[in-house]
């Protein structure tokens, strides 16, 4: 693996991450009928930051084994517990916690035992 | 954006979307109020996303070819976001029903996806230690998910 591109794909998944707070928080809203509900500043912020998530995505595939590429992505769930934390209010628990470290131990067995 | 009738509902636990009206097993499902609909909902969301990421690769062997603005390319990414609006336009209706981090945890599993893909799709060798992590993986998914 080249590390420029696992660097390239580790920023993609913070962007993805912030994206995903965008959403929810429009989620979290009330609009005006299904159109208000996806044509709206976070929805459309949102989205387009996923999408320039995924262009990177693409780029940084081309040094970058497809198996290993989801698995980096995972780092995202990290900073979706800490954003949601700093931004939604949401809990976290001791179930959330441990069930994050679970999950990032697992990305770790997952890349270094390969 | 500025409707004063606009209120956060990102806290389940002071949020109508968690009562029993909008989730029938909310009272025993946890302070997520999550239950088996949302799972199986997100289940189905996260399975659209590992084709996502398994076409996002497919387009950078396009990228490598011809070239970032050859047709082909603009095609396959075209692809990729078309792809990208069916999920989005679920996900966005899961997140309604659930906390971000609990949702988000779900998407582990597509690493399921990831291993058959990378294994038909781009004839990659599985490790063992690929397994094993994966197994580890989808244990936190469960963790996260579970009953508090």
């Amino acid at each position: 693996m080249n590390n420029t591109y696992v660097l390239l794909m580790v920023l993609a998944a913070f962007l993805a991450a912030v994206s995903q707070v965008l959403l929810k928080v429009s989620a979290g809203r009330e609009h005006k009928g299904l159109l208000g509900e996806y044509l709206n500043g976070y929805v459309i912020t949102g989205y387009g930051l996923l999408a320039l998530s995924l262009l990177m995505n693409m780029w940084a595939y081309q040094g970058v084994e497809y198996r290993f590429g989801p698995v980096i992505n995972a780092v995202s769930y990290v900073f979706v517990l800490i954003l949601g934390r700093l931004f939604l209010k949401e809990k976290i628990t001791a179930r959330k916690l441990l069930g994050n470290v679970l999950i990032i131990g697992g990305i770790v067995v997952y890349v270094m035992w390969s | 954006m500025k409707n004063p009738k606009s209120r956060p509902k990102s806290d389940p636990e002071n949020s109508p979307e968690s009562n029993s009206k909008s989730n029938p097993a909310g009272s025993r499902t946890g302070k997520a109020g999550i239950n088996w609909r949302h799972i199986l909902m997100l289940q189905v969301i996260v399975f659209v996303y590992s084709m996502i990421s398994m076409l996002s690769k497919q387009v950078s062997s396009l990228i490598s070819a011809n070239g970032l603005f050859s047709w082909q390319t603009i095609c396959g990414v075209g692809g990729v976001f078309l792809a990208l609006a069916i999920y989005a336009f679920f996900w966005q209706k899961i997140l309604k029903k659930v906390d971000l981090s609990v949702a988000y945890a779900n998407k582990a599993v597509g690493l399921l996806w990831t291993l058959l893909w990378s294994s038909l799709m781009f004839q990659e060798k599985i490790s063992a230690g690929n397994v094993l992590g994966l197994v580890i993986i989808c244990a936190g998914v469960l963790v996260v998910t579970g009953n508090e």
